[in-house]
């Protein structure tokens, strides 16, 4: 234990904490905390790496596509499955977040990469029509599956299935806001949201109506 | 399975406002006399999570507002590798809200401030240390002062005391001004400094000047932070230190959840102001604001904001907004640094042998980069500051002032080997 002069105090260490200097030659060790070392970073950078590379492919198509053919912007080709591509590292495989939200992130992600593809190949809305109900019949599918085969895990999951079920009505939305004029897909999707939201009903009344208090309380 | 509960007034707001450089996760510590052994750690974690429910939760996702819902993982003990008071991540700690963690000699628990304040985080380490000793067959009895866990949990336990104690009287906060704020180089990791002497020797020291250890304490740090940053600027800024209050004292209650307030302290310092008169200013400034009447219109503020029956109905994602921007704009820009006393330790004697000293360790947040945190037992004393600024000068500036004023002895010890 030495003296440091400057600050006053007593100090097991080499250098004061406070001011920096050192107190002795010898090599000491107070083993009160461990050296540090973080796994964040390392995923952080990877995910960083991949931003950059998709950042680098956009741009530069970008200019690309301005330089050659501006009257032709087939850049938008390009940006969907790119950013929709950065979703799916970054996201879906490298963080370490619910598989329930992966499931909702993909949906999401997928939805918008066809609609942006449709809009750029003349917006003939295949996409909100026919993909993204059956996208989100899929979805849904997958998550009552889940849930079928590990009842145990019923509860974390009910939350996704929720939100599941209310993207099973976006599309009837679309139908009654003209943005989508193919009724059958959309009806399709709220009917199987429907039946879903009914048979967690009957099968799992009070943990969806303590799951429906606890999420809307106020 | 089912058990959920509703976050407390006060936790709402450290949900809003953590981010990576505001964890709110606060940190106690026990150092031990001999190395910690894990497995006999981990039992005793076990033992002691199904005597206190209402930390084995993990957060839910609401419209209107976010939840506490029971976890039924097994919540590892992990050996420190990080950081003190880093953010936790649920997927690092199976969902739970808070770690348990240990290193050498140290036993620590670091819980988000959402789940409970520094007084349930004391019972709950306490606990955890109690029936970690009896894991190692000490000879020691329990006098009432650790929770018991054939005790079945007290519903008292879960209370959200906000709600219980808010009256009816009319509220009007008047506007506190802007205070100095400490400003350096951010950092990554939060530093921590830990100052270790004879409470014995602070207690005398506080008794000479005839104020008490938290007024002698916090005067000292004004001092310091003026000598240190203020002393040669024309624009003399308020200092005030926020002192966190345990509202328990006042209005008797059993909750291990947030039940505390906090009142900020301080004031214009001059050139020609002694320590002397920053004593007197402050004794008299925390003995006001620490009366039943003024902790009590604190406390209705804090319950009004949030059950205002227009803004219960607002998304989630809004209010978040919300709050974020009034603890920007009016919670930190008031205070120049957060100091929070636990007091003096109360343990069974025969557990004392074992103990050498806690820590008390306080997140730094953006605006308020270098907290403190106090606590004592066995006649050990220790002062922690945490920072998240590569600059001490503030700290050395604290203990070179607190040892010309009191003389006494001070150890110091750092998590960054100086």
């Amino acid at each position: 234990m030495h003296r440091c002069k400057n600050c006053g105090v007593w100090i097991a260490h080499r250098h004061c904490p406070l001011c920096k200097r050192q107190l002795t030659e010898e090599n000491v060790s107070l083993d009160m905390y461990p050296p540090y070392h973080s796994d964040v970073k390392r995923r952080n950078l990877k995910q960083r790496v991949f931003l950059f590379i998709a950042i680098f492919i956009i741009s530069s198509s970008l200019l690309i596509n301005l330089l050659t053919t501006p009257d032709q912007l087939w850049v938008f080709y390009i940006v969907g499955p790119v950013l929709y591509a950065l979703l799916f590292i970054n996201h879906t495989i490298l963080s370490k977040a619910h598989a329930g939200s992966k499931i909702i992130f993909q949906v999401l992600a997928l939805s918008a990469m066809l609609v942006v593809i449709d809009v750029a190949a003349g917006g003939t809305r295949w996409s909100v029509h026919y993909v993204i109900p059956f996208l989100v019949i899929v979805a849904t599918l997958m998550v009552t599956i889940i849930i079928l085969s590990k009842p145990m895990k019923w509860r974390e999951y009910l939350g996704y299935m929720m939100t599941m079920i209310s993207l099973g009505f976006i599309p009837v939305l679309l139908f009654l806001s003209a943005l989508s004029y193919v009724l059958w897909p959309s009806a399709v999707t709220a009917l199987y949201a429907l039946l879903t939201f009914i048979g967690m009903g009957l099968f799992a009344n009070k943990t969806m109506k303590n799951e429906l208090v606890r999420r809307f309380h106020f | 399975m089912d058990q959920w509960y509703k976050i407390d007034n006060a936790g709402k707001i450290f949900h809003a406002v953590s981010g990576r450089a505001n964890s709110s996760v606060f940190r106690i510590a026990m150092i031990m006399n001999s190395p910690v052994e894990e497995d006999k750690l981990q039992s005793a974690l076990d033992d002691i999570l199904k005597r206190l429910p209402m930390f084995a939760v993990k957060l839910g996702k609401g419209i209107f507002w976010d939840f506490l819902v029971e976890n039924d993982k097994k919540l590892f003990v992990q050996e420190e590798h990080h950081f003190p008071c880093a953010p936790i991540d649920p997927i690092e700690t199976n969902g739970f809200l808070f770690r348990v963690l240990y290193y050498n000699k140290r036993i620590a628990v670091e819980f988000f401030h959402s789940v409970t304040d520094g007084t349930g985080a004391l019972e709950f380490l306490k606990a955890l240390v109690y029936y970690y000793l009896l894991e190692q067959h000490a000879l020691i009895e329990n006098d009432g002062s650790v929770l018991d866990i054939e005790d079945p949990p007290s519903t008292y336990e879960l209370d959200d005391s906000y709600y219980r104690y808010k009256s009816n009287h009319s509220v009007k906060n008047p506007r506190e001004g802007h205070a100095f704020q400490v400003k350096g180089t951010p950092t990554e990791e939060t530093m921590v400094v830990h100052g270790v002497m004879q409470s014995s020797d602070i207690q005398k020291a506080a008794k000479a000047y005839g104020v008490t250890i938290t007024a002698y304490i916090t005067s000292i740090l004004i001092a310091a932070i003026y000598h240190e940053k203020l002393q040669y600027r024309l624009r003399k800024e308020e200092i005030k230190i926020a002192i966190p209050v345990n509202l328990r004292q006042m209005f008797p209650s059993k909750s291990l959840r947030n039940f505390f307030a906090v009142v900020n302290v301080g004031m214009q310092v001059e050139e020609h102001t002694t320590l002397e008169d920053i004593m007197a200013e402050i004794s008299k400034q925390l003995q006001k604001k620490a009366e039943k009447e003024a902790l009590q219109l604190g406390l209705n503020h804090h319950v009004k904001l949030q059950t205002m029956l227009a803004a219960r109905f607002v998304p989630i994602f809004i209010k978040y907004y919300a709050i974020r921007y009034g603890y920007k704009s009016y919670g930190e820009r008031t205070k120049t640094m957060t100091l929070t006393n636990l007091g003096n330790v109360q343990l069974p004697e025969q557990m004392m042998p074992y103990i050498e000293r806690m820590e008390m360790v306080m997140y730094p947040t953006k605006k308020s980069p270098v907290n403190g945190g106090i606590c004592s037992i066995n006649d050990q004393f220790v002062i922690s500051f945490a920072r998240s600024i590569e600059e001490a000068d503030v700290i050395r500036s604290f203990f070179q002032e607190l040892t010309k004023t009191s003389g006494i002895d001070i150890e110091v010890y750092a998590n960054d080997e100086g």
